[in-house]
Protein backbone atom coordinates (compact mmCIF):
# COMPACT_ATOMS: atom_id res chain seq x y z
CA UNK A 1 0.00 0.00 0.00
CA UNK A 2 1.24 3.47 -0.87
CA UNK A 3 -0.20 6.91 -0.37
CA UNK A 4 -1.61 9.05 -3.17
CA UNK A 5 -0.94 12.75 -3.48
CA UNK A 6 -4.09 13.44 -1.46
CA UNK A 7 -3.04 11.16 1.37
CA UNK A 8 -5.70 8.58 0.52
CA UNK A 9 -4.36 5.03 0.73
CA UNK A 10 -3.83 3.59 -2.72
CA UNK A 11 -4.55 -0.11 -2.93
CA UNK A 12 -4.02 -2.27 -5.97
CA UNK A 13 -7.48 -3.41 -7.02
CA UNK A 14 -8.49 -5.34 -10.09
CA UNK A 15 -11.89 -6.59 -11.16
CA UNK A 16 -12.03 -10.38 -10.93
CA UNK A 17 -12.45 -12.52 -14.02
CA UNK A 18 -11.89 -9.88 -16.68
CA UNK A 19 -10.50 -10.85 -20.09
CA UNK A 20 -7.92 -10.74 -21.59
CA UNK A 21 -6.14 -9.01 -18.71
CA UNK A 22 -6.88 -8.09 -15.11
CA UNK A 23 -8.66 -4.74 -15.41
CA UNK A 24 -7.69 -1.98 -14.98
CA UNK A 25 -4.17 -2.22 -16.37
CA UNK A 26 -2.81 0.10 -13.67
CA UNK A 27 -4.77 -1.51 -10.79
CA UNK A 28 -6.13 1.92 -9.86
CA UNK A 29 -9.83 1.34 -9.41
CA UNK A 30 -10.63 4.64 -7.76
CA UNK A 31 -14.28 5.70 -7.86
CA UNK A 32 -13.29 9.33 -8.26
CA UNK A 33 -11.54 8.54 -11.53
CA UNK A 34 -14.29 6.20 -12.69
CA UNK A 35 -17.32 6.74 -14.90
CA UNK A 36 -20.06 4.40 -16.05
CA UNK A 37 -20.94 5.35 -19.62
CA UNK A 38 -24.39 4.10 -20.63
CA UNK A 39 -24.40 4.24 -24.42
CA UNK A 40 -27.54 3.70 -26.46
CA UNK A 41 -29.45 5.08 -23.51
CA UNK A 42 -32.56 5.98 -25.47
CA UNK A 43 -35.87 4.51 -26.54
CA UNK A 44 -34.62 3.78 -30.03
CA UNK A 45 -31.68 1.57 -29.09
CA UNK A 46 -33.43 -0.10 -26.17
CA UNK A 47 -36.30 -0.93 -28.50
CA UNK A 48 -34.03 -2.79 -30.94
CA UNK A 49 -32.80 -5.30 -28.39
CA UNK A 50 -33.72 -8.91 -29.13
CA UNK A 51 -34.98 -10.37 -26.89
CA UNK A 52 -36.52 -7.24 -25.45
CA UNK A 53 -34.71 -5.74 -22.49
CA UNK A 54 -35.89 -7.72 -19.48
CA UNK A 55 -36.13 -7.11 -15.76
CA UNK A 56 -32.91 -8.95 -14.84
CA UNK A 57 -30.84 -6.77 -17.20
CA UNK A 58 -32.50 -3.63 -15.88
CA UNK A 59 -31.70 -4.79 -12.33
CA UNK A 60 -28.05 -5.49 -13.19
CA UNK A 61 -27.72 -2.07 -14.78
CA UNK A 62 -29.18 -0.42 -11.69
CA UNK A 63 -27.00 -2.55 -9.41
CA UNK A 64 -23.89 -1.47 -11.32
CA UNK A 65 -24.88 2.19 -11.49
CA UNK A 66 -25.73 2.23 -7.80
CA UNK A 67 -22.33 0.84 -6.86
CA UNK A 68 -20.55 3.31 -9.12
CA UNK A 69 -22.37 6.29 -7.63
CA UNK A 70 -21.88 5.02 -4.08
CA UNK A 71 -18.12 4.90 -4.61
CA UNK A 72 -17.78 8.37 -6.07
CA UNK A 73 -18.12 7.38 -9.69
CA UNK A 74 -19.93 9.36 -12.36
CA UNK A 75 -22.81 7.92 -14.40
CA UNK A 76 -23.17 9.40 -17.87
CA UNK A 77 -26.06 8.39 -20.11
CA UNK A 78 -25.74 8.93 -23.87
CA UNK A 79 -28.84 9.39 -26.00
CA UNK A 80 -28.59 9.17 -29.78
CA UNK A 81 -31.45 11.13 -31.25
CA UNK A 82 -34.46 9.63 -29.52
CA UNK A 83 -35.91 10.16 -26.03
CA UNK A 84 -33.33 9.31 -23.38
CA UNK A 85 -34.12 6.73 -20.75
CA UNK A 86 -34.27 7.55 -17.10
CA UNK A 87 -32.36 5.90 -14.30
CA UNK A 88 -33.25 6.42 -10.65
CA UNK A 89 -29.82 7.71 -9.68
CA UNK A 90 -27.85 10.93 -10.04
CA UNK A 91 -26.52 10.96 -13.58
CA UNK A 92 -25.54 13.20 -16.42
CA UNK A 93 -27.05 13.03 -19.88
CA UNK A 94 -25.30 13.89 -23.15
CA UNK A 95 -26.77 13.83 -26.64
CA UNK A 96 -24.69 12.36 -29.45
CA UNK A 97 -25.15 13.20 -33.11
CA UNK A 98 -24.61 9.63 -34.27
CA UNK A 99 -23.99 6.10 -33.10
CA UNK A 100 -20.68 6.93 -31.39
CA UNK A 101 -21.22 8.65 -28.04
CA UNK A 102 -18.11 10.80 -28.57
CA UNK A 103 -19.03 12.25 -31.95
CA UNK A 104 -20.96 15.49 -31.84
CA UNK A 105 -21.40 15.33 -28.07
CA UNK A 106 -20.05 16.79 -24.84
CA UNK A 107 -18.93 13.38 -23.59
CA UNK A 108 -15.17 13.84 -23.90
CA UNK A 109 -14.99 17.29 -22.25
CA UNK A 110 -17.40 16.10 -19.56
CA UNK A 111 -15.28 13.08 -18.68
CA UNK A 112 -11.99 14.99 -18.82
CA UNK A 113 -13.42 17.87 -16.85
CA UNK A 114 -14.52 15.50 -14.12
CA UNK A 115 -11.15 13.72 -14.09
CA UNK A 116 -12.54 10.38 -15.25
CA UNK A 117 -9.82 8.21 -16.77
CA UNK A 118 -11.34 4.75 -16.27
CA UNK A 119 -14.62 3.86 -17.96
CA UNK A 120 -17.14 1.11 -17.48
CA UNK A 121 -18.96 0.92 -20.82
CA UNK A 122 -22.44 -0.59 -21.03
CA UNK A 123 -25.92 0.15 -22.32
CA UNK A 124 -28.18 -0.73 -25.23
CA UNK A 125 -26.89 -1.82 -28.62
CA UNK A 126 -23.72 -3.69 -27.64
CA UNK A 127 -22.77 -4.09 -31.31
CA UNK A 128 -23.90 -0.53 -32.10
CA UNK A 129 -23.50 2.54 -29.87
CA UNK A 130 -21.82 0.64 -27.04
CA UNK A 131 -19.08 -0.64 -29.34
CA UNK A 132 -18.61 2.61 -31.26
CA UNK A 133 -18.32 4.49 -27.98
CA UNK A 134 -15.89 1.94 -26.57
CA UNK A 135 -13.69 2.20 -29.67
CA UNK A 136 -13.59 5.99 -29.53
CA UNK A 137 -12.94 6.01 -25.80
CA UNK A 138 -10.01 3.65 -26.26
CA UNK A 139 -8.47 5.77 -29.02
CA UNK A 140 -8.73 8.75 -26.65
CA UNK A 141 -6.71 6.91 -24.02
CA UNK A 142 -9.47 5.98 -21.57
CA UNK A 143 -8.96 2.63 -19.84
CA UNK A 144 -12.17 0.77 -20.66
CA UNK A 145 -14.02 -2.23 -19.32
CA UNK A 146 -16.92 -3.47 -21.43
CA UNK A 147 -19.45 -4.81 -18.91
CA UNK A 148 -21.08 -7.43 -21.08
CA UNK A 149 -23.96 -8.45 -18.83
CA UNK A 150 -24.98 -4.81 -18.49
CA UNK A 151 -25.66 -4.55 -22.24
CA UNK A 152 -28.49 -5.46 -24.55
CA UNK A 153 -27.74 -6.58 -28.09
CA UNK A 154 -29.47 -7.16 -31.40
CA UNK A 155 -28.67 -10.89 -31.28
CA UNK A 156 -26.73 -13.25 -29.04
CA UNK A 157 -24.25 -13.91 -31.85
CA UNK A 158 -23.51 -10.21 -32.23
CA UNK A 159 -23.12 -9.92 -28.46
CA UNK A 160 -20.56 -12.74 -28.43
CA UNK A 161 -18.65 -11.33 -31.40
CA UNK A 162 -18.65 -7.85 -29.88
CA UNK A 163 -17.03 -9.16 -26.72
CA UNK A 164 -14.54 -11.36 -28.59
CA UNK A 165 -13.40 -8.46 -30.76
CA UNK A 166 -12.39 -6.55 -27.63
CA UNK A 167 -10.21 -9.34 -26.29
CA UNK A 168 -8.11 -9.72 -29.46
CA UNK A 169 -4.42 -8.82 -29.42
CA UNK A 170 -4.12 -8.50 -25.67
CA UNK A 171 -7.19 -6.26 -25.35
CA UNK A 172 -7.28 -4.13 -28.47
CA UNK A 173 -10.08 -1.93 -27.06
CA UNK A 174 -9.69 -2.75 -23.36
CA UNK A 175 -11.12 -5.67 -21.42
CA UNK A 176 -14.47 -7.35 -20.80
CA UNK A 177 -16.01 -8.18 -17.44
CA UNK A 178 -19.24 -8.65 -15.52
CA UNK A 179 -21.40 -6.60 -13.17
CA UNK A 180 -20.99 -8.61 -9.97
CA UNK A 181 -17.21 -8.62 -10.23
CA UNK A 182 -17.13 -4.84 -10.74
CA UNK A 183 -19.39 -4.28 -7.74
CA UNK A 184 -17.26 -6.60 -5.59
CA UNK A 185 -14.05 -4.85 -6.64
CA UNK A 186 -15.49 -1.43 -5.81
CA UNK A 187 -16.50 -2.70 -2.36
CA UNK A 188 -13.01 -4.10 -1.81
CA UNK A 189 -11.48 -0.79 -2.74
CA UNK A 190 -13.48 0.88 0.01
CA UNK A 191 -12.54 -1.47 2.85
CA UNK A 192 -10.48 1.24 4.49
CA UNK A 193 -13.12 3.91 4.03
CA UNK A 194 -16.46 4.74 5.67
CA UNK A 195 -19.32 2.47 4.67
CA UNK A 196 -20.60 3.30 1.20
CA UNK A 197 -23.90 5.06 0.69
CA UNK A 198 -26.67 2.56 0.11
CA UNK A 199 -28.90 2.51 -2.92
CA UNK A 200 -31.84 3.87 -0.92
CA UNK A 201 -29.87 6.88 0.21
CA UNK A 202 -28.40 7.65 -3.18
CA UNK B 1 -21.64 8.06 -68.16
CA UNK B 2 -20.16 10.27 -65.53
CA UNK B 3 -21.45 8.39 -62.52
CA UNK B 4 -21.37 4.80 -61.35
CA UNK B 5 -23.78 2.69 -59.37
CA UNK B 6 -26.01 1.42 -58.04
CA UNK B 7 -23.92 -1.70 -57.58
CA UNK B 8 -24.80 -5.07 -56.12
CA UNK B 9 -24.30 -4.81 -52.36
CA UNK B 10 -26.01 -5.83 -49.15
CA UNK B 11 -28.22 -4.97 -47.40
CA UNK B 12 -29.02 -2.44 -50.14
CA UNK B 13 -27.76 -1.55 -53.62
CA UNK B 14 -24.99 0.98 -53.06
CA UNK B 15 -25.02 3.92 -52.89
CA UNK B 16 -28.30 4.76 -51.19
CA UNK B 17 -28.71 7.72 -53.56
CA UNK B 18 -28.50 5.57 -56.67
CA UNK B 19 -25.25 6.63 -58.27
CA UNK B 20 -22.24 8.79 -57.58
CA UNK B 21 -19.61 10.77 -59.44
CA UNK B 22 -16.12 9.30 -58.96
CA UNK B 23 -15.00 12.87 -58.24
CA UNK B 24 -17.15 12.75 -55.08
CA UNK B 25 -15.84 9.34 -54.08
CA UNK B 26 -12.70 8.32 -52.20
CA UNK B 27 -11.09 4.92 -51.96
CA UNK B 28 -9.81 4.58 -48.40
CA UNK B 29 -7.14 1.92 -47.92
CA UNK B 30 -6.76 1.22 -44.22
CA UNK B 31 -3.42 0.25 -42.68
CA UNK B 32 -1.90 -1.97 -45.36
CA UNK B 33 1.32 -1.75 -43.36
CA UNK B 34 4.12 -4.23 -42.92
CA UNK B 35 3.38 -4.15 -39.20
CA UNK B 36 -0.03 -5.67 -39.94
CA UNK B 37 0.46 -7.81 -43.04
CA UNK B 38 4.16 -8.14 -43.73
CA UNK B 39 6.70 -10.69 -42.52
CA UNK B 40 8.34 -9.53 -39.30
CA UNK B 41 5.70 -6.91 -38.59
CA UNK B 42 3.57 -6.33 -35.49
CA UNK B 43 0.86 -8.89 -36.33
CA UNK B 44 3.49 -11.44 -37.28
CA UNK B 45 5.25 -10.82 -33.96
CA UNK B 46 1.99 -11.55 -32.16
CA UNK B 47 1.92 -14.99 -33.77
CA UNK B 48 -1.11 -14.65 -36.03
CA UNK B 49 -1.45 -16.26 -39.46
CA UNK B 50 -0.32 -13.60 -41.95
CA UNK B 51 -2.41 -15.13 -44.73
CA UNK B 52 -5.52 -13.89 -42.95
CA UNK B 53 -4.46 -10.26 -43.21
CA UNK B 54 -2.79 -10.60 -46.65
CA UNK B 55 -5.68 -12.29 -48.47
CA UNK B 56 -7.26 -8.98 -49.44
CA UNK B 57 -4.12 -7.52 -51.00
CA UNK B 58 -4.52 -8.94 -54.51
CA UNK B 59 -8.14 -7.83 -55.05
CA UNK B 60 -7.26 -4.48 -53.51
CA UNK B 61 -4.56 -4.01 -56.15
CA UNK B 62 -7.20 -4.40 -58.88
CA UNK B 63 -9.58 -2.02 -57.10
CA UNK B 64 -6.83 0.53 -56.57
CA UNK B 65 -5.95 0.52 -60.29
CA UNK B 66 -9.61 0.91 -61.31
CA UNK B 67 -10.29 3.69 -58.84
CA UNK B 68 -7.17 5.55 -59.92
CA UNK B 69 -8.27 5.22 -63.55
CA UNK B 70 -11.74 6.51 -62.65
CA UNK B 71 -10.20 9.61 -61.10
CA UNK B 72 -11.21 8.96 -57.51
CA UNK B 73 -9.39 10.45 -54.57
CA UNK B 74 -7.11 7.79 -53.12
CA UNK B 75 -6.50 7.84 -49.38
CA UNK B 76 -4.08 5.62 -47.50
CA UNK B 77 -3.93 5.39 -43.70
CA UNK B 78 -1.15 4.26 -41.39
CA UNK B 79 -1.33 3.58 -37.67
CA UNK B 80 1.81 4.60 -35.83
CA UNK B 81 3.27 6.66 -33.05
CA UNK B 82 5.86 9.38 -32.67
CA UNK B 83 9.35 8.06 -31.92
CA UNK B 84 9.20 9.36 -28.33
CA UNK B 85 5.77 7.68 -27.83
CA UNK B 86 4.33 10.99 -26.66
CA UNK B 87 1.13 10.23 -28.59
CA UNK B 88 0.79 6.67 -27.31
CA UNK B 89 -1.70 6.19 -24.44
CA UNK B 90 0.03 4.34 -21.57
CA UNK B 91 -2.58 1.58 -21.50
CA UNK B 92 -2.07 0.89 -25.21
CA UNK B 93 1.67 0.69 -24.65
CA UNK B 94 1.22 -1.60 -21.62
CA UNK B 95 -1.08 -3.99 -23.49
CA UNK B 96 1.30 -4.30 -26.41
CA UNK B 97 4.14 -5.12 -24.01
CA UNK B 98 2.04 -7.77 -22.27
CA UNK B 99 1.76 -9.75 -25.51
CA UNK B 100 5.43 -9.41 -26.36
CA UNK B 101 5.10 -6.88 -29.17
CA UNK B 102 5.72 -3.63 -27.34
CA UNK B 103 5.12 -0.45 -29.31
CA UNK B 104 8.50 1.19 -29.84
CA UNK B 105 10.41 -2.03 -29.15
CA UNK B 106 12.95 -3.24 -31.65
CA UNK B 107 11.49 -5.72 -34.14
CA UNK B 108 12.65 -7.37 -37.35
CA UNK B 109 11.35 -4.34 -39.32
CA UNK B 110 12.49 -1.58 -37.01
CA UNK B 111 10.71 -0.22 -33.96
CA UNK B 112 7.19 -1.62 -33.80
CA UNK B 113 4.43 0.83 -34.85
CA UNK B 114 6.73 3.83 -34.95
CA UNK B 115 6.37 6.40 -37.72
CA UNK B 116 9.19 6.30 -40.22
CA UNK B 117 10.20 2.72 -39.50
CA UNK B 118 10.22 0.02 -42.17
CA UNK B 119 7.45 -1.99 -40.49
CA UNK B 120 5.18 1.06 -40.31
CA UNK B 121 5.29 1.71 -44.04
CA UNK B 122 2.67 0.52 -46.51
CA UNK B 123 3.49 -2.72 -48.30
CA UNK B 124 4.69 -2.31 -51.91
CA UNK B 125 1.67 -4.05 -53.45
CA UNK B 126 -0.62 -1.11 -52.62
CA UNK B 127 1.90 1.66 -51.97
CA UNK B 128 0.74 5.26 -52.41
CA UNK B 129 1.63 7.12 -55.58
CA UNK B 130 3.06 10.63 -55.30
CA UNK B 131 0.24 13.09 -54.64
CA UNK B 132 -2.12 10.61 -53.02
CA UNK B 133 -3.42 11.37 -49.53
CA UNK B 134 -1.66 9.57 -46.69
CA UNK B 135 -3.16 9.88 -43.21
CA UNK B 136 -1.06 9.05 -40.16
CA UNK B 137 -3.18 8.14 -37.17
CA UNK B 138 -2.33 7.33 -33.56
CA UNK B 139 -5.40 5.18 -32.95
CA UNK B 140 -7.66 2.69 -34.63
CA UNK B 141 -10.03 5.21 -36.16
CA UNK B 142 -8.67 7.31 -39.05
CA UNK B 143 -10.78 10.34 -38.11
CA UNK B 144 -9.64 10.79 -34.52
CA UNK B 145 -6.68 13.18 -34.13
CA UNK B 146 -6.08 13.42 -37.89
CA UNK B 147 -6.83 15.74 -40.82
CA UNK B 148 -8.94 13.14 -42.68
CA UNK B 149 -12.35 14.79 -42.20
CA UNK B 150 -11.01 18.18 -43.30
CA UNK B 151 -9.31 16.71 -46.37
CA UNK B 152 -12.44 14.84 -47.46
CA UNK B 153 -14.72 17.85 -46.98
CA UNK B 154 -12.30 20.20 -48.72
CA UNK B 155 -12.34 17.89 -51.73
CA UNK B 156 -16.16 17.64 -51.56
CA UNK B 157 -16.07 13.89 -51.02
CA UNK B 158 -19.41 12.35 -50.02
CA UNK B 159 -18.93 8.62 -50.64
CA UNK B 160 -16.23 6.32 -49.25
CA UNK B 161 -15.12 2.85 -50.37
CA UNK B 162 -13.07 0.89 -47.83
CA UNK B 163 -10.39 -1.76 -48.11
CA UNK B 164 -7.82 -2.73 -45.54
CA UNK B 165 -6.94 -4.44 -42.32
CA UNK B 166 -8.02 -5.49 -39.90
CA UNK B 167 -11.74 -5.70 -40.61
CA UNK B 168 -12.94 -5.76 -37.03
CA UNK B 169 -10.52 -3.21 -35.63
CA UNK B 170 -9.23 -0.32 -37.72
CA UNK B 171 -11.53 -0.74 -40.72
CA UNK B 172 -14.67 -1.02 -38.59
CA UNK B 173 -13.71 1.82 -36.28
CA UNK B 174 -13.04 4.11 -39.25
CA UNK B 175 -16.23 3.08 -41.05
CA UNK B 176 -18.24 3.77 -37.89
CA UNK B 177 -16.62 7.20 -37.61
CA UNK B 178 -17.26 7.96 -41.29
CA UNK B 179 -20.89 6.91 -41.09
CA UNK B 180 -21.53 9.16 -38.10
CA UNK B 181 -20.02 12.04 -40.11
CA UNK B 182 -22.52 11.51 -42.92
CA UNK B 183 -20.32 9.77 -45.48
CA UNK B 184 -22.04 7.02 -47.51
CA UNK B 185 -19.81 3.99 -46.91
CA UNK B 186 -19.09 0.76 -48.76
CA UNK B 187 -16.84 -2.03 -47.49
CA UNK B 188 -15.32 -4.45 -50.04
CA UNK B 189 -15.52 -7.83 -48.33
CA UNK B 190 -12.74 -9.55 -50.29
CA UNK B 191 -10.40 -6.56 -49.86
CA UNK B 192 -10.26 -6.83 -46.10
CA UNK B 193 -9.22 -9.41 -43.52
CA UNK B 194 -8.79 -9.99 -39.82
CA UNK B 195 -6.62 -12.08 -37.55
CA UNK B 196 -9.71 -14.13 -36.64
CA UNK B 197 -12.18 -15.45 -39.22
CA UNK B 198 -15.10 -15.28 -36.80
CA UNK B 199 -14.38 -11.65 -36.05
CA UNK B 200 -14.14 -10.90 -39.79
CA UNK B 201 -17.56 -12.43 -40.43
CA UNK B 202 -19.10 -10.71 -37.42
CA UNK B 203 -17.66 -7.37 -38.54
CA UNK B 204 -19.35 -7.73 -41.93
CA UNK B 205 -22.61 -8.64 -40.20
CA UNK B 206 -22.32 -5.56 -38.00
CA UNK B 207 -22.31 -3.42 -41.15
CA UNK B 208 -25.31 -5.07 -42.77
CA UNK B 209 -27.47 -5.40 -39.65
CA UNK B 210 -30.51 -3.21 -39.21
CA UNK B 211 -30.75 -2.22 -42.84
CA UNK B 212 -27.13 -1.10 -43.04
CA UNK B 213 -26.54 0.87 -39.87
CA UNK B 214 -22.94 1.65 -40.93
CA UNK B 215 -23.33 1.38 -44.72
CA UNK B 216 -23.13 -1.59 -47.09
CA UNK B 217 -20.90 -4.52 -48.07
CA UNK B 218 -20.04 -5.60 -51.63
CA UNK B 219 -17.51 -7.70 -53.50
CA UNK B 220 -14.70 -6.05 -55.41
CA UNK B 221 -16.12 -7.61 -58.58
CA UNK B 222 -19.38 -5.70 -58.12
CA UNK B 223 -17.47 -2.43 -57.83
CA UNK B 224 -15.23 -3.21 -60.79
CA UNK B 225 -18.26 -4.08 -62.96
CA UNK B 226 -19.89 -0.82 -62.02
CA UNK B 227 -16.75 1.19 -62.70
CA UNK B 228 -16.31 -0.54 -66.08
CA UNK B 229 -19.67 0.92 -67.10
CA UNK B 230 -18.11 4.36 -66.80
CA UNK B 231 -16.49 3.47 -70.10
CA UNK B 232 -13.52 5.18 -71.58
CA UNK B 233 -12.89 8.13 -69.37
CA UNK B 234 -9.94 10.43 -69.50
CA UNK B 235 -7.58 9.55 -66.70
CA UNK B 236 -6.44 12.26 -64.38
CA UNK B 237 -3.08 13.59 -65.35
CA UNK B 238 -0.23 12.50 -63.12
Amino acid sequence: MTASSTGTPVVDVWVAGTEPYAWPYDARLDGHHLALVLAGWDEGWRGRAVPAVDAPLAQRLLHLATAVVAHGGLVVAVAHGSAHLSISLPHRVVSAAGVDGFYGSALDPLLRGEGRTHLLVAGHGLEGPVHSTLRSANDRGYECLLVTDACSALTDDLADASAKTVTMSGGIFGAVGRVDAVVDALALHDLSRPAPVTAQEA
Amino acid sequence: MTTFGPLDARPYAWPYDGSVDPARTALVNIDWQTDFCGPGGYVDAMGYDLNLTRSGLEPTQRVLAACRAAGMLIVHTREGHLPDLSDCPPNKLWRSQQIGAGIGDAGPCGRILIRGEEGWDIVPEVAPLPGEVVIDKPGKGAFYATELDLVLRTKAITHLIFTGITTDVCVHTTMREANDRGFECLLLEDCTGATDVGNYEAALHMVTMQGGVFGAVASSAALLDSLAALGARPTVAG
